[in-house]
């Protein structure tokens, strides 16, 4: 247990609405080891980004634990800080327009008073040293995006939170700071949360997958096994809904039935609805962890 | 926005009359005066109605021979001057009450809101009357006028703070800042007001605009700055007065108002332009 950087138990975060309580995160449990990356991987809304939030401290939290670096982390924000930097997904939205490059890189240093040492971080990143003083409107989306990873990697975090850190890039531009990040995990030794959707950017990067489905991670296990043979039907509907060269001319069947109302929580899997494997047990009873070497999944059912 | 140019013509046109406007409310009194019975500030029964051109009194002298340009200069002087402590005060009074609606607890914010709400339905012609009546008309003086246009001035800024401030802390950055352990003060004066500078002087210039109608309301009507401080409004008051024997006497006041007003809002919209992310005049 020593080597785990970031375990978070049974996490929960429910929004107070109208008429009800949205379940955003229902009971999320995850472990990201010293050095790996994780990636969570599900549809838009499933809560992915209010995962990285809670971990962040923006987000309060209704029930569970997390544990950084092996002791328990409290909801103060500054005690996060520190030891969790976070690339966002928009490079045009998370640099303060009117600061220079240097004085966006040094903000983690002297909030936490701590010194940065700017050159040292730019050229981690790839950043030629004479961009030290430019503003982010004269840098391109890629430059901008190492500015942000240079960002999160200031205080030499042992771990970093990327959501979605190229969806706003041109695919050119993608591979280089998919690369950049495979760098400086072998680099630094840092670990990644990674958050998206795009299944090919996270088979070339993760080491392991989270599958998130409407605030409950579904499946979870190393990335080749879960791309070779996924268990839980949502996975496997996931990972054939992603075009590939040899299904590029025949679209995927979508996935029957509505999203159900998050509000309106019923007893059993979440995906039940949905799902073509559906049984009378998987309307009923909510399914416990199934754990097959490396590899856990949520489901009565399973391939 | 770097790299546009504020190239609107009526923008400089404004900044020159204001420009201007503010050397002669500086140095007007100043232009020495040929005679004492043109002095523009002393009941003094000097010549009356002089015509425009006269010596000493290029634009004239009023009913009791006072020189129309050193009268208006005075006037620019406590025009600008009220017209500045108003705004200044809107603005830190605005910015503070938008803040603290922002950031505090839901029924602090609430009750903070509905209550600018309620100060913004009042006239501020309506709150001067008022403080006029406190106070007294004839005691009334520049702190008094500030005051009363101050009253109603600020909820304006309040608002926009609120509203811009509601989109602003949502930028990715404000949050990034906040998720590496920044304070509400922190994000406040580093991130978020800064941002908003542009606007703030965008609106105030032409909120300026019409404080300066306001002081110049409150002076025609005879409950602003009393007599014999001159001001623009109790010109024009007095004008009305001789308009049939002396009808000039109505022009002078009336056109350094309205060029005042149109230069103002000239500049506003030119900032407006400038500062507005969706306007494209690159």
């Amino acid at each position: 247990m020593s080597n785990t950087v970031l375990r978070v138990d049974d996490l929960r975060v429910t929004y107070p609405v109208n008429n009800g309580v949205v379940h955003a995160l229902d009971g999320v449990s995850l472990e990201v080891n010293e050095g790996e990356i994780v990636a969570v991987v599900g549809e838009s809304g499933c809560g992915k980004t209010t995962l990285a939030k809670a971990i962040l401290g923006l987000q309060p939290t209704s029930g569970g634990h997390m544990y950084l670096g092996g002791s328990e982390v409290t909801k103060t924000t500054s005690d996060m800080a520190a030891r969790v930097g976070m690339v966002w997904q928009d490079p045009y939205a998370s640099l303060n327009p009117r600061w220079t490059i240097s004085r966006s890189i040094a903000e983690p240093g002297d909030l936490m008073k701590a010194t940065v040492e700017i050159p040292a971080v730019m050229r981690q990143v790839g950043l030629d040293e004479r961009f030290t003083d430019r503003y982010p409107h004269q840098l391109s989306g890629g430059q901008r995006q190492r500015v942000a990873i240079g960002r999160a990697l200031a205080l030499r975090p042992p771990l970093v939170i990327c959501d979605e850190p190229t969806s706003a890039l041109d695919l050119s531009i993608r591979a280089q700071i998919l690369n950049l990040l495979k760098d400086i995990r072998t680099e630094l030794g840092c670990a990644f949360l990674y958050i998206s959707h795009d299944l090919m950017t996270v088979r070339f990067l993760a080491d392991r997958i989270a599958v998130m489905y409407l605030g409950r991670i579904v499946e979870t296990g190393p990335t080749e096994e879960i791309f070779a043979n996924p268990k839980h039907p949502y996975t496997r509907a996931l990972l054939e809904s992603a075009p590939t060269l040899d299904r590029l001319m025949h679209l995927p069947e979508p996935l029957e039935g509505e999203l159900p109302d998050p509000k309106d929580i019923k007893p059993g899997c979440r995906f039940a609805d949905r799902c073509v494997r559906c049984q009378e047990i998987c309307k009923q009873i909510k399914p416990e962890a199934t754990t097959i070497g490396e590899r856990t999944f949520f489901c009565h059912n399973p391939f | 926005m770097k790299g546009k140019k504020l190239r609107d013509p009526l923008f400089w046109i404004g900044v020159t009359y204001m420009a201007l406007l503010l050397l002669f409310a500086i140095f007007g009194p100043l232009i020495p005066l040929p005679d004492a019975s043109l002095n523009p500030v002393m009941d003094n029964a000097g010549r009356p109605h002089l015509p425009p051109g006269t010596p000493g009194a290029l634009l004239g002298t009023d009913e009791i021979g006072r020189s129309f340009l050193q009268r208006l200069a005075y006037g620019a002087r406590i025009s600008l001057f009220i017209g500045f402590a108003v705004q200044t005060i809107n603005l830190i009074v605005g910015i503070t009450v938008g803040v603290i609606a922002t950031f505090s607890k839901k029924w602090v914010s609430n009750a903070v809101m509905r209550f600018t709400d309620g100060m913004f339905a009042f006239p501020d012609i309506l709150f001067a009357i008022l403080i006029v009546g406190i106070v007294g008309a004839s005691k009334v003086g520049p702190l008094a006028v500030i005051f009363a246009l101050s009253i109603s001035g600020w909820p304006s800024i309040a608002r926009l703070t609120k509203t811009q401030l509601a989109t602003l802390k949502e930028r990715e950055y404000v949050v990034a800042a906040k998720a590496s352990g920044a304070s509400t003060a922190y994000l406040v004066f580093k991130h978020l007001l800064p941002q908003m500078s542009g606007i703030f002087l965008a609106v105030s210039t032409v909120e300026l605009a019409g404080t300066i109608i306001s002081e110049s309301t409150l002076g025609f009507l005879g409950i602003g700055v009393q007599p014999p401080t001159p001001t623009w409004g109790g010109m024009i008051n007095s004008a009305r007065v001789n308009f049939n024997s002396y009808p000039v006497e109505l022009l002078w006041p009336c056109l350094i108002l309205s060029g005042t007003v149109f230069s103002l809002n000239f500049i506003g919209d030119g900032l407006r332009n400038y500062f507005d992310p969706k306007s494209n005049n690159s």
